[in-house]
């Protein structure tokens, strides 16, 4: 409910009752205390700012410099690894006992050809650098290629389906639907106040009996419109359901209903 | 100068109360219709105006203008928050200029102006305000209502084609 008054004249009011009203002393008053309160604000935001900042910059302090001495050469142990294996095919089903086996079976290899020339750190260094990773996958790929594929298949595609979806579609075709919309379609006469102009968009489901069901007002543009849309979508023509496979299914289906006013 | 004084100094701010105080009291008065509200309401203007003076820049407005914009935040705060009458003064002149804009050879246009007037949307009726009843040019009205002054044409245009449709209804 709108409430404005329309007064033929101002209303009325001595110079002197206003001045009456003046009180220059109060405002001054409430400024200053509002000055203050607002500098008290400032500074405890300015003291939490800082705080918030310190502990964030000692932070990031301690974590970078306390850990570092042991944390980054196994890192970049790590990355050599990591890379290594990025080189080789990806192989999901290994047995871990493989892997212990042929590392042992390459080491000894390793050892048997070159053991004259290394000495027991080195061969740490072998056991994890990229050279024996690349053997044990050579090793892994000398397996049979039919049991290969058999096994990537195995994992890339478990079970394919098809399924065919039929969209729900107006037993009349759309272009009926659309034409039946036009002339059914009442624009609120209370709208005409507000030049109210736009679209509702309707969700609606439609069942496997091809009824409809669920109207949901997806974009409103007030209750008269949304009951005008909600009526339409009521009494529109029937609707063959969706399916898939063949067999019906439950579908929702979105309509945008355009108010236009006519000039 | 005053104003500048006034950044360093809020009592220096004093002149420009004494100076616009009556006239902002009668801009909030004709829109609320009580008087002690009207005072409060002023009060709180100057007190905003002395707490934001500081930001205060000159864009080629009189003070009164600044003034005049905080008095009409104030008091549609006012109306949001306790949702009671709004009041348009409608002077025979007021109505004469609004009518020669949108009917201009329909003499029994008055009465249905008046309803019209309290069936349209309050911002449409601010524009209408400003521009018709109080006579402030474009550039001053959008300064008031916080929008560019071609954005307070296109405005005022669709609050008058509102109008007069609601005109044609009733």
């Amino acid at each position: 409910m709108k409430k404005i008054e329309i007064l033929e004249h101002p209303i009325r009011i001595s110079e002197a009752e206003i001045d009456s009203y003046k009180e220059y002393t109060t405002i001054l008053d409430r400024h200053q205390a509002h000055s203050i309160k607002a500098d008290v604000f400032r500074r405890l935001w300015k003291g939490i700012g800082f705080t918030i900042l310190t502990v964030f910059v000692v932070g990031r302090t301690i974590y970078y410099f306390l850990p570092q001495g042991e944390h980054i050469p196994q890192q970049e142990g790590d990355k050599n690894v990591n890379q290594s294996q990025d080189e080789t095919p990806p192989v999901r089903d290994q047995d871990p006992k493989d892997t212990v086996t042929l590392s042992e079976l390459t080491l000894t290899e390793e050892e048997k050809s070159s053991n004259e020339f290394r000495d027991n750190d080195q061969d740490e260094d072998i056991a994890t650098s990229p050279v024996v990773v690349d053997v044990e996958t050579k090793a892994l790929d000398n397996e049979p290629e039919a049991e290969l594929s058999q096994k990537k298949e195995h994992l890339v595609s478990p079970s394919k389906k098809e399924y065919i979806y039929k969209d729900a579609v107006p037993k009349e075709g759309i272009p009926n639907l659309y034409e039946y919309f036009e002339t059914n379609l009442k624009y609120p006469e209370s709208g005409l106040l507000d030049s109210i102009q736009g679209d509702v968009i309707v969700r609606f489901t439609i069942m496997k009996s091809g009824e409809i069901n669920t109207i949901f007002i997806e974009k409103s543009l007030g209750d008269l419109f949304d009951e005008e849309a909600v009526r339409l979508i009521r009494n529109m023509p029937p609707w063959e359901p969706a399916s898939v496979n063949g067999s019906p299914v439950n579908s929702r289906v979105s309509v945008p209903l355009h108010f236009r006013i006519e000039k | 100068m005053i104003i500048d004084d006034s950044k360093r100094d809020p009592r220096k701010f004093e002149p420009l109360y004494n100076r616009y105080h009556s006239k902002i009291f009668r801009v909030i008065l004709n829109r609320v219709g009580v008087k002690d509200v009207a005072a409060e309401l002023t009060s709180n203007v100057f007190f905003k105006a002395l707490n934001k003076i500081k930001s205060y820049k000159h864009k080629g407005f009189s003070i009164y203008t600044w003034l005049y914009k905080i008095a009409v935040n104030e008091c549609n705060e006012y109306f949001r928050k306790t949702g009671t009458t709004k009041y348009v003064i409608l002077e025979v002149q007021h109505l004469t200029n609004l009518s020669e804009e949108i009917a201009p050879f329909d003499h029994d246009v008055h009465e249905r102006l008046k309803k019209a007037l309290t069936l349209i949307k309050y911002k449409d009726l601010e524009i209408i305000r400003l521009r018709f009843f109080e006579s402030l040019s474009f550039k001053e009205a959008a300064e008031i209502m916080g929008i560019s002054e071609g954005n307070g044409k296109v405005r005022l245009y669709r609050a008058l084609e509102r109008l007069k449709r609601i005109m044609k209804v009733t």
